[in-house]
């Protein structure tokens, strides 16, 4: 059974729980009261521009100055909507996954950390 | 500091449905309960509770085989309520009137048990394992053993088997008899919180720790 609000998690390598939890609990709180105003449809993430997609499930980037999160929707018709947080992270040099990020390159975000997150956990 | 203003890009036009989607894998996504004890702690926001609360009408619903539409319509309410509660809208959870309204429109119960910290409350796991009354799975048998220990490790969920939901945050859900999966008629007792705490994962230490005679059979 799909949780509401989840975290993509890679046992022993990938934990974005702790990753948006590491941006600080009042960007967490705030995404997470946002999370909930979509799985209650009070806004429409079909209204939303995604950042990826992947296998018809899309995913979005919210942003909170330079703190970024990106969180996959899923809609099912006998379960609702839930929300997976897939990434977060801060837009600075970094390295996720063993890829290095410049901070600025979202096309490499997109291809080379997200999208294999994207294709682990919807296989 | 001001946490700063969250923004996310709107679509030039709304989006329509797309076809069937992927579905995530259950072993690679992980509940959020731990992130949102520690926000209930720093900043007693109840946004935790509300969302836990959420969880739980969900599960409730789905076990009774009932739509958001058809739960509102039972206690009277419209399906978006439903849809709102179980989002855990806003930072207030439900109140119990209404969790005890959906729990009986699900023909569930609710009941307390006391938290982990009182050893009366350690105490009656095993008295509730022992009671013949509960007929732990009739899809899969579990045995006893197997019960207590899951409800010892904590975080372990079978609800593949219907039978016991050990939740994150150290729910229970028995269910009292017959199969949980069939259109939710059977009754359920409902437990909370019975949070095992310690490494004691070896049933059979944690009952002679805890001076209790491990149940027979």
């Amino acid at each position: 059974m799909t949780r509401p609000i989840s975290a993509y998690e890679r046992p022993g390598h990938v934990n974005a729980e702790g990753e948006l939890e590491a941006l600080g609990l009042p960007i967490a709180e705030k995404f997470l009261l946002y999370a909930q105003k979509l799985i209650s449809g009070r806004i429409d993430h079909l209204a939303l521009q995604p950042f990826a997609d992947y296998k018809g499930v899309p995913t979005y980037m919210a942003s909170f100055g330079k703190a970024l999160v990106f969180f996959a929707v899923q809609d099912a018709a006998d379960e609702g909507i839930s929300v997976t947080v897939m990434l977060a992270l801060r837009r600075r040099p970094c390295v996720v996954d063993g890829v290095r990020w410049n901070g600025a390159d979202f096309s490499l975000l997109r291809d080379e950390i997200l999208m294999p997150r994207l294709q682990d956990y919807l296989p | 500091m001001k946490t700063p203003r969250m923004k996310v890009q709107r679509a030039d036009r709304p989006r329509s449905p797309g076809g069937p989607e992927a579905k995530g894998r259950s072993d690679r996504e992980k509940s959020l309960s731990g992130l949102l004890s520690r926000l209930d702690a720093s900043r007693k926001s109840g946004l935790g509770a509300g969302l836990r609360a959420g969880e739980m009408i969900r599960r409730m619903r789905l076990c009774a085989n009932l739509s958001q539409k058809q739960l509102g319509d039972a206690i009277g309410v419209a399906q978006a309520r439903i849809s709102e509660l179980e989002a855990g809208l806003g930072k207030n959870g439900p109140s119990f009137a209404v969790l005890e309204r959906i729990a009986a429109a699900c023909g569930s119960q609710l009941a307390f048990l006391p938290t982990s910290s009182s050893p009366a409350g350690l105490r009656d796991l095993p008295a509730l394992i022992r009671d013949e009354r509960l007929m732990l799975s009739p899809i899969a048998p579990l045995d006893r053993e197997t019960v207590a220990r899951q409800a010892l490790t904590g975080d372990t969920m079978l609800s593949s088997f219907g039978a016991i939901e050990i939740f994150g945050s150290g729910q229970l859900m028995v269910p009292l008899s017959g199969n949980p999966n069939a259109a939710g008629t059977e009754p359920r007792l409902v437990l909370e919180p019975v949070a095992i705490t310690g490494d004691a994962t070896d049933v059979r230490a944690w009952y002679a720790e805890h001076g209790i005679d491990e149940p027979q059979g």
